[in-house]
This record gives structure tokens, C-alpha cells and sequence, in this order.
């Protein structure tokens, strides 16, 4: 956990602050200008990415930091892929998990490259956590409708977008190939670098969990369809939960004993 | 039929949950004691009802066969969940008691350098539990390290342990801090050492007047020098015969072959230095003799003395910006005793050492292996980057198969992976190989094809295709 004094650091946070006026804005309905604002805020990010891959002569897509960086420049793509062809919404939504994303770069990781241990030395450690976070990302957007569906309010509908179990819906089926691909790329990782493909770590088994979850709301969907909406959003809020514990197992595992994610 | 469908989804639905609430509990209780909760016997029948649920979804649901997305994304959770079971302990132990498999789930290889091994063992207990029916030869190990931070070398002393007899019970390592200038302690010993100089980067000086010689041995055991210079001569007294130097090489090499072979000198691809010496008889028989600095020689076939080509040894260091090495120079004392040292190390040298044993001891005569106390200058290294074991498979003595292995990249044969695990971190002599049976694996990576595949197809393909051809997509239609 550290502040990065340099031209990269800076426009990542200049990045935040940007979606976090975007944000409010959003919230406040003040839409055109929070999507301007969410617009430079983009740009800053691309910027910061070319910047990287300029500085590193290689894509930045080799570690942690340039993922997540990559990730916070694509949360308005994200954005404007759902509103236009989904017809989800939640802008205030997503330049908040922007934030988060860039919290990341911006913070906790290291942008020198780093001397990974022999294990992690693997072309399938980016896609691996790539797809992972993407997944995590859309499922987090998922999370929002469904959190409103579940309480039975929220903020009013706009025109052309759906309702919330709707969005609900659509926004699992986009993040949940992803997480499949995430939990069956770890699985041969784990198998090229372990020798098998589950070792029963603590991590393995929570983000397996976590699709399970999301696996049952799309069979509790498939049985009832629209007919218990409470019941899918709050699948599906469940299912963000187990996300939130399995990203964060990391650091509760110390308190349970160790295991093979324990160097992330 | 409507009803039993949605009896074997509420199946389901409760199968889904039991496995996430086993995941988490299976988390919260750690590696070793998930596996065998998940290895367990209510859990096996578990495993085969959720095997019997996929399979029953084909009978019942006509979607799952008509839809390939749908099809695809249970037939390859099926392959993965049956290839899983093949493959799982309890798999190998069913086969072992029933079908007189000699085959087991896995375990550790303890292979030393240059040594065979064909025991595998177990996990926990290190005991050896089958014997495989082909050898592994570890024919070399190798660790490599990400270059240091560090940019100086570092001191250390390493010194044997004695048990009360004064037997040597092992070597202990230990650092010392040094700054130039400051007299300090040398640990595990009753020395002390002065740093005098430290140059990052230096090139090794010689005496004034030192020049390369060619030494030669005479019959009375006196030696007497010859400077390596084309056209330099002397005449010997005992054996008689006058000797001289024809041609002096940088990097001396043989060409081309038979008839045609030469002896040229090639400065500029390497470092062989070599000197060619004539050697005239009394009765005017001469001989053509090649001597080499790097490999001294012993056997030749004229009747001249022995001979050597020697360069002198440095006896400081210079400043040299373009070395990649450094030197240091350090007085040690010990009971009013001095020893002067300049480490020189050459650009590949890990390290460099000198023996104090002399210097302690007052004695002068070198120790010899494990009584040795040294004083090494180190070159700092990074962190490990990798390790390597160059294996190869033996059958009744034949090799089989061989293959360089590192963390990432294993060896397969003989339906076991090979996989590089630990290693000998004391004396980095032996290598740990962790051991995996590949059976079941082939369903469970077909498996993981068809899921991962057919699941884009389903959530994604579909609409696209959907969207396209502006029909609702199979992901749009509620079904039930």
C-alpha cells in the first residue's frame, strides 16, 4: 500500500477523482454533464495505458497493476456496451466500481515489475486473474439491480432500459462465462504448476462456491422465470457476497491457516 | 413428467447448494482436511449422485440434447466430474483393491544428483509406496535467481562445526558485515579483518616486469623461466638441447581435419593462449612442442624436459569502469599473525575464497576439505527465479526419455507427471519431484474445453446471434 508519485500514479488518480464526480453527478441526474466528466475520466485512463505501454515497450497486460489498470480504462466501454445494447443502466454504479478497480493500480499494487515466484510464472497467470476480475467486475453491476429488486425499490426507471430483474439477469449472463473461464483457467494453471488441478485450497473452494451460487440462480430462472423475482436478485446479491469473501480470503486466511492463494 | 422435471431440478437445486455449503466449510477447514472431506464416503456416493443427476438431465430434458450450448455445458461439467472421479484417491484405491492397479494417486521422488530413483513417496509420511517400473535419473539441478538490488558483494565466513572430539558435525555460513576501513570480528573464529579497499569494478594488476613465461623443469628439480615471446631461446644444460619460441597464440585452435588440419589462431572467438616452442638436440633433431596455459600438459613424446606456459598471478586491482567485477582487499590477523588477500573474482565466478586455516592455525600447510575455515566474497543474487532438473527415464538401463524440467513444466511418462517441487536447500544436491497419476485427465481437460466453450456459446453466442437475425434469443425466452 502505497502513493505513487509519478506521471502514471497521477493520472490514475486523477482518473478516480474523475469518476467520482461522474458518480455523483449521476447520482444528483445530471446526466449529460456526468457523462462528460465520466468521458474525460476515460480518456485520463486511456492515456495513463498508452502511457504504460510506451514506458514498457510490451501490452500492459503482464501484471496485476497493468490489469487492473486496463480494467479501470474499460468500466465506460462496459458502461455504454450495457445501456445500448442490454438496456441496462447504473452509470453511478460503474464509475463507482471504477473507483475500486483503480484503487487497485493505484494503491496496492506495484507497477515495477516484479520478481514473481517460480510458481506464478505462467502465461495463464493473466488470463487467469483478467477474466477473473472482469467477472467480478460485471457481477458487481449485476449486484446493484439486483439489490433493488430484492428491496423492491430503487431509483426510478428510465426510458429503454429494463427492469431490475431483468438487467439482473442480462448482467449474470454476460459475467458468467467469464467466472467459468477464470475457475477453469486456474484449474489448469493449477495443474501445469502444482500437478493438480484442485487442490482443495481454501481460495479454490470459495470462488467454486461462489459459482455455485450463480449457478443456482440460473437454474432457479430456469425452473420460475420471472415468477419469484425476490428470489433471483437475491440469489444473485448472494452470489456478490461470496465474491466480496473469496477476493478478500486472501487476506482472511492467515487467520485460518495458509494455503496455495496465500502469496496473492 | 412435468413433475418429475421439477423434482430433479429441486434435486439439483439442493445438490448445488449442499456442494457451495461443503465449499465453504471445506475453505474454512483448510487443504488437507477439505481433501478428505470432499474424499470421504458420503461424499463419494454424493459425487455419484450428482454424476446421476447430469446423466438424468439428458433422459428428461429434451433441451439439453437440442441445444448443443446446453449440451455442452453438462456433458463437459459430466467428463469433468467423472474424469475427477478416475482420478481422485479414492478412484486409484478402487482400482488398486479391485483391478490389481499397481497405480497410485501421487506422492514425492527424492532423486540425488547423478543417482536413480523409482520409489514414489508418500505425501505426508515419506514412505515409500510403489515402486515404478522404469528409473529417473537426475543428471544435473540447477537454480537460477533475478539479479540483485544489491549491488556490492558481501562477506561471509564459513567454518566447520565440531562435536567435543573434534569431529566435523557440519559447516555453518555466517555474514560479515564489513566497511572499509573498520576492523571488525570474523564470526566463528578468533580472527579479525580489516577491510583495506573495495572497487565496484576492477581488472586485476600485475608486478612490474611480470610477463607470461614458459617454466621449464630441469632434471635437477631447479626451474628455469623463459619469457613467451616469439623468437625468445635458451640452451638447457641438463638434458642438453636448446629451446625455442616460435609463435605465441591468443586463442590457439585446431581447423579442419585429416590431411588438412591446422593449428591457427583465432583471437577474436575465445581465449585459448598457447605458445609453440621448437626443441633442437645436441645432435640437431628437433621436436615441435605446443604448450597451453589453460591445460597444462604432461605426456609428450620428445625427450625435453617438462614444461609449462604460466601467467603471472595478480598481485592488486585497478579501477576499471568497464568490468563487470569487483575486488577487495583485506587484511585478517589472528594471534599477531597477517594475512594480505585480494579477491579477484572472474566474471562468472559465484564466488571467491580464500583459506584462513593457515592463518589460525599458525600452521603453514592448507586443510583440507571440511576442516577448511573460508573467507568468501560473495556475489549478491535476487531472488530465485526458477529451478531446473535435467531428468531422463531409464528402462532396464536404456534412456528412455529426458527432458529439462522447471516449476512450470513437468515431464510426463509412464501415466505419471513429473514435476519439479523442492529441492536440497542446504547443499542443493537432491531434487523433490512431486509425482501425479494422469489418469481421468484427458475427460477432465475435455471437460473444461466443452464447459468453458459451450458456456460463451450459450450466454453469448446465442444472443449475438439473436441480436443479429433479430429473433429472441434461447437466452431471452423464459422456458418455464
Amino acid at each position: 500500500m502505497a502513493i505513487k508519485w509519478t506521471i502514471l500514479g497521477l493520472a490514475i488518480y486523477a482518473t478516480m477523482g474523475l469518476y467520482l464526480v461522474a458518480a455523483v453527478l449521476f447520482l444528483a441526474r445530471v446526466r449529460r454533464v456526468g457523462y462528460a466528466v465520466y468521458g474525460v475520466g476515460c480518456a485520463m485512463a486511456v492515456a495513463a495505458w498508452v502511457y504504460r505501454w510506451l514506458e514498457t515497450g510490451h501490452v500492459p497486460l503482464q501484471n496485476l497493476f497493468e490489469v487492473f489498470l486496463t480494467l479501470g480504462m474499460l468500466v465506460l466501454p462496459v458502461t455504454l456496451f450495457c445501456r445500448r445494447f442490454l438496456g441496462v443502466g447504473g452509470e453511478a454504479a460503474d464509475a463507482v466500481i471504477g473507483i475500486v478497480i483503480l484503487f487497485a493500480a493505484g494503491f496496492v499494487f506495484n507497477a515495477e515489475p516484479k520478481m514473481l515466484v517460480p510458481a506464478l510464472q505462467s502465461s495463464l497467470f493473466v488470463p487467469h486473474v483478467a477474466a477473473y476480475m472482469l467477472a467480478y467486475a460485471i457481477m458487481a453491476k449485476a449486484a446493484v439491480p439486483a439489490f433493488w429488486g430484492l428491496v423492491g425499490f430503487g431509483p426510478p426507471r428510465e426510458d429503454g432500459l429494463v427492469d431490475w430483474e431483468s438487467a439482473t439477469y442480462r448482467m449474470v449472463s454476460l459475467g458468467f462465462p467469464l467466472l467459468t473461464l477464470g475457475l477453469v483457467l486456474g484449474a489448469v494453471w493449477g495443474k501445469i504448476a502444482w500437478g493438480d488441478y484442485w487442490n482443495w485450497d481454501p481460495k479454490e473452494l470459495a470462488s467454486l462456491a461462489s459459482w455455485l451460487v450463480f449457478l443456482a440462480y440460473l437454474h432457479v430462472r430456469y425452473m420460475y422465470g420471472k415468477r419469484f423475482p425476490r428470489l433471483n436478485c437475491a440469489l444473485v446479491v448472494l452470489g456478490a457476497v461470496a465474491i466480496v469473501l473469496t477476493l478478500l480470503w486472501v487476506n482472511l486466511a492467515r487467520i485460518f491457516g495458509g494455503g496455495l492463494h496465500s502469496y496473492a | 413428467m412435468r413433475t418429475l422435471r421439477r423434482i430433479i431440478l429441486w434435486v439439483v437445486l439442493a445438490a448445488i447448494a449442499l456442494l457451495a455449503v461443503l465449499s465453504i466449510v471445506g475453505a474454512l477447514r483448510g487443504a488437507d482436511r477439505a481433501k478428505d472431506l470432499f474424499n470421504s464416503a458420503p461424499l463419494v456416493v454424493y459425487w455419484f449422485v450428482l454424476a446421476a443427476l447430469l446423466a438424468a438431465g439428458f433422459v428428461f430434458f429434451k433441451r439439453l440434447i437440442r441445444s448443443p450450448a446446453a449440451l455442452g455445458i453438462h456433458l463437459g461439467s459430466l467428463l469433468v466430474l467423472t474424469g475427477a472421479m478416475w482420478g481422485s484417491e479414492t478412484g486409484h484405491d478402487v482400482r488398486r483393491a479391485l483391478f490389481d492397479s499397481k497405480k497410485v494417486p501421487g506422492g514425492y521422488m527424492v532423486i540425488y544428483e547423478g543417482r536413480r530413483e523409482n520409489r514414489i513417496l508418500e505425501h505426508k509420511t515419506m514412505a515409500p509406496i510403489v515402486e515404478l517400473p522404469f528409473d529417473v535419473h537426475l543428471n544435473d539441478f540447477w537454480i537460477e535467481y533475478y539479479p540483485s538490488k544489491q549491488k556490492t558483494w558481501s562477506l561471509l565466513v564459513a567454518a566447520p562445526v565440531r562435536d567435543g572430539a573434534g569431529h566435523v558435525l557440519e559447516e555453518r555460513q555466517v555474514d560479515v558485515p564489513w566497511t572499509v576501513g573498520q576492523p571488525a570480528d570474523v564470526p566463528l573464529t578468533q580472527a579479525r579483518l580489516t577491510v583495506l579497499q573495495y572497487l565496484e569494478h576492477a581488472a586485476p594488476t600485475f608486478d612490474e616486469g611480470a610477463v607470461p613465461v614458459i617454466e621449464i623443469s630441469l632434471a635437477d628439480g631447479k626451474k628455469v623461466t623463459l619469457p613467451a615471446r616469439a623468437g625468445a631461446e635458451t640452451d638447457l644444460a641438463d638434458p642438453k638441447m636448446k629451446v625455442r619460441v616460435i609463435q605465441v597464440f591468443e586463442n590457439m585452435r585446431l581447423r579442419g581435419a585429416g590431411e588438412e588440419r591446422e593449428i591457427v589462431d583465432l583471437p577474436d572467438e575465445g581465449t585459448n593462449p598457447a605458445v609453440l616452442v621448437r626443441l633442437v638436440e645436441p645432435d640437431g633433431t628437433t621436436h615441435k612442442r605446443y604448450l597451453m596455459a589453460l591445460v597444462p600438459m604432461h605426456g609428450y613424446r620428445d625427450p625435453g624436459p617438462p614444461m609449462a606456459y604460466v601467467f603471472p598471478e595478480p598481485t592488486g586491482a585497478r579501477a576499471d569502469p568497464s568490468s563487470p567485477v569487483p575486488a577487495m582487499e583485506v587484511l585478517v590477523a589472528c594471534d599477531g599473525r597477517e594475512l594480505r588477500h585480494w579477491f579477484l573474482p572472474a566474471e562468472d565466478d559465484p564466488y571467491v575464497s580464500v583459506d584462513l586455516a593457515p592463518l589460525l592455525s599458525g600452521k603453514d600447510e592448507p586443510a583440507h576439505g571440511d576442516a577448511r575455515t573460508e573467507l568468501c566474497l560473495v556475489k549478491p543474487v535476487g531472488p530465485i527465479r526458477d529451478y531446473f532438473s535435467e531428468l531422463s527415464i531409464l528402462e532396464n538401463g536404456k534412456q528412455v526419455a529426458a527432458k529439462v524440467i522447471e516449476v512450470n513444466d513437468p515431464l510426463h511418462w509412464g501415466g505419471y507427471h513429473f514435476y519439479q517441487a523442492d529441492y536440497d536447500k542446504q547443499a542443493g544436491r537432491y531434487t523433490v519431484l512431486s509425482v501425479t497419476s494422469d489418469s481421468g485427465l484427458l475427460a477432465v481437460w475435455l471437460g473444461f474445453t466443452l464447459l468453458v466453450a459451450a458456456t460463451f456459446w450459450r450466454f453469448w453466442g446465442e444472443v449475438v446471434i439473436g441480436y443479429v437475425t433479430q429473433r429472441p434469443s434461447l437466452a431471452e425466452v423464459d422456458v418455464a
